[in-house]
């Protein structure tokens, strides 16, 4: 079975997002663009259940996310969803190594060394182990937080401009990492993007404006 | 790194600054606790020396507990470790309170990365519990000393009937009672602050805008008060439990203050006045550290104000407003309690014992008490205003 979400609509004064409704089978690599204010990061942040629908229904893997209770939902979030933010957010006190096995140690499980290991060769990061992100540029602490992400093995990605605050070889690069991460563990990753030339390596593109959401499709390669 | 809770020893070294407040305060509690305590078995250790020679008879510690004397010591005591222990818990549950405050980002990073409520909230006490590894060893420590000290001061200074005090006596009593309070005033002073920090919401990571998610319910009521000022107590009152905790720990200080004094009436006075010291000293050390939290926590708010052209003098009066506010809810709520509790051990101790002494209104006390913590307030206020007004406007506002 496909992860599917089922969507319906989200009103506070302003209706932020007007039933959408799509679904993305796994292992998919999907682009979501559109305006500033026009609902995209409040969509993608319903998916990764930050937050709640007004009403309508998000399903991960046949699962209604929104009818767990919240501390279910944490492990859940913890197990199947994986975060990487404009601001990369990592723990400034941590070393790489400490910050990419930390989601890990919450979850009361053991690092898996040797995927690790892997890990921060394919990230470029195995010299860099046992700096402070204060010590690394920003594609480098990006790519810290992609492998953060990527030890819990999540089965959906979700990305909020992961380029926002990179230049451009730095940004083709973190793509380019997390287009592999997803062919090699089927992994699905939803990312928001402004950029034009991100959007066209996805699998998919849709675009949000005024809430609406359209499929504009496969980009034409 | 075997466990999350690791990074509780790793931050705590890197924001050794932040903490070096609150971590006085418990050592703070737990060195008058250890002090008072350890000072009450010595006089009655004396007491028993002294019977035991008059009477050529044993008498034990419980032989005393009875007497009317021992009552008294281990009463003071008693009503000491309670209010140390409110006040410690209320200095510092506002500072842990501050810190979560400012660090709502990390904690909606937390979240999002898979930390759930109760793991957060655990995190928070452990690490409030963490600071008591050295502050608790320090506390006993100092108590011991000083009270080391003060038995040396009573039996060579005062002599009199404090001869026979031992010298270099060790109080179990007062070692346990000075552990009990470290630990149950950082337990109970974390509570709160740990329910608050598993509330924050994952999406604050995400937006990365921590300041808009807080939302505002009053607009500033300028009324005769200039807008700088107006701001100051606007932002003093914004926060309710924020409030009670600054005045409440103002109150407290003052309360310990006038408690303390009646002691002045009775036979140690020595002890008493080297512990007034101390509160005083405390007390300042707490409003500074209460004010300073205030304005780091708005850095970004000042920031904003100084780029649409706030100027230093009136960022000065803006922080001086909040401050004086706390100081002005403490100083009302501090007087009215000290003064009934003062009246109520006044009647106990001493009323009791000499029928012929009467209850006078402590006028001055209250008046140096009053002028004492204003001081303390514009004391407090200098250093992070001048910060402020030298920091640069874009340093402020691009900080995230």
């Amino acid at each position: 079975m496909s992860p599917s979400k089922t969507y319906g609509s989200g009103e506070t004064t302003v209706q932020a997002l007007k039933n959408v409704s799509f679904s993305v089978p796994k292992g998919e690599y999907v682009a979501i663009v559109g305006e500033s204010g026009s609902g995209k990061s409040t969509l993608l942040n319903m998916i990764g259940a930050l937050d709640n629908p007004t009403s309508g229904n998000v399903l991960i893997d046949g699962r209604d996310i929104f009818a767990m209770k919240e501390n279910r939902l944490t492990i859940f979030r913890r197990r199947n969803i994986g975060f990487i933010f404009q601001a990369f957010n990592l723990i400034p006190e941590l070393t790489v190594e400490q910050n990419i096995i930390f989601p890990v140690l919450l979850d009361y499980q053991k690092p898996d060394r040797k995927y690790l290991e892997e890990l921060l060769e394919v990230l470029n990061l195995k010299e860099r182990r046992s700096h402070l992100p204060s010590q690394l540029s920003g594609g480098q602490q990006q790519r810290v937080a992609i492998g953060r992400v990527l030890l819990t093995r999540p089965s959906l990605i979700l990305a909020d401009e992961p380029t926002g605050n990179l230049d451009t070889q730095n940004s083709s690069e973190v793509i380019a990492l997390l287009k592999n991460a997803s062919k090699r563990y089927a992994q699905t990753i939803i990312m928001i993007t402004h950029s034009q030339s991100i959007a066209q390596t996805a699998d998919r593109v849709l675009q949000v404006s005024d809430g609406v959401l359209t499929d504009l499709g496969r980009c034409a390669e | 790194m075997r466990s999350y809770l690791s990074l509780i020893p790793i931050s705590a070294r890197v924001r050794r600054r932040q903490n070096r407040m609150t971590i006085l305060c418990i050592i703070f509690a737990v060195f008058l606790v250890t002090a008072v305590f350890s000072m009450a078995e010595m006089v009655m250790r004396m007491e028993v020396e002294r019977l035991k020679e008059k009477h050529e008879q044993e008498f034990t510690i419980q032989a005393i507990l009875d007497t009317n004397m021992g009552q008294n010591l281990f009463l003071i005591a008693g009503v000491l470790f309670v209010l140390i222990l409110i006040a410690g818990v209320l200095m510092i549950s506002g500072s842990i309170n501050s810190t979560v405050a400012q660090r709502t980002k990390f904690f909606g990073m937390m979240r999002c990365i898979g930390m759930s409520h109760r793991q957060l909230a655990r995190f928070v006490k452990l690490e409030a519990l963490n600071w008591c590894k050295t502050a608790v060893p320090a506390g006993v420590v100092l108590g011991i000393g000083s009270t080391w000290i003060l038995c040396a001061i009573l039996r060579f200074v005062v002599r009199e009937e404090y001869t026979t005090i031992p010298l270099f006596g060790i109080s179990l009593i007062g070692i346990v009672s000075g552990i009990v309070m470290g630990v149950a005033t950082v337990l109970l002073a974390a509570r709160s602050p740990a329910k608050r920090a598993a509330r924050v919401s994952p999406l604050l990571a995400v937006s990365g805008n921590s300041e808009e998610a807080k939302r505002v319910y009053r607009g500033v009521r300028t009324g005769f008060l200039s807008i700088d000022a107006a701001l100051g107590v606007h932002h003093a009152k914004e926060d309710r439990k924020n409030l009670f905790l600054m005045a409440g720990s103002f109150a407290l200080s003052i309360i310990l203050f006038l408690t303390f004094t009646v002691l002045l009436d009775l036979a140690f006075v020595s002890c008493v006045y080297g512990f007034l010291v101390i509160i005083a000293l405390v007390s300042i050390l707490n409003i500074m550290n209460s004010i300073s939290l205030s304005v780091s926590g708005r850095m970004r708010q000042y920031g904003a104000m100084r780029a649409v052209g706030m100027e230093g003098r009136q960022i000065t009066k803006m922080i001086s407003a909040e401050a004086v506010t706390y100081a002005l809810s403490g100083c009302v709520t501090g007087c009215i309690l000290g003064l009934a509790i003062g009246r109520v051990l006044y009647n106990i101790l001493i009323e009791g014992r000499f029928p012929y002494a009467a209850w006078t209104f402590p006028g001055t006390q209250l008046l140096i008490v009053m002028v004492y913590v204003l001081a303390a307030t514009f004391a407090a206020v200098h250093a992070p205003s001048r910060r402020m007004r030298n920091m640069a406007v874009t340093e402020t506002t691009n900080e995230l």
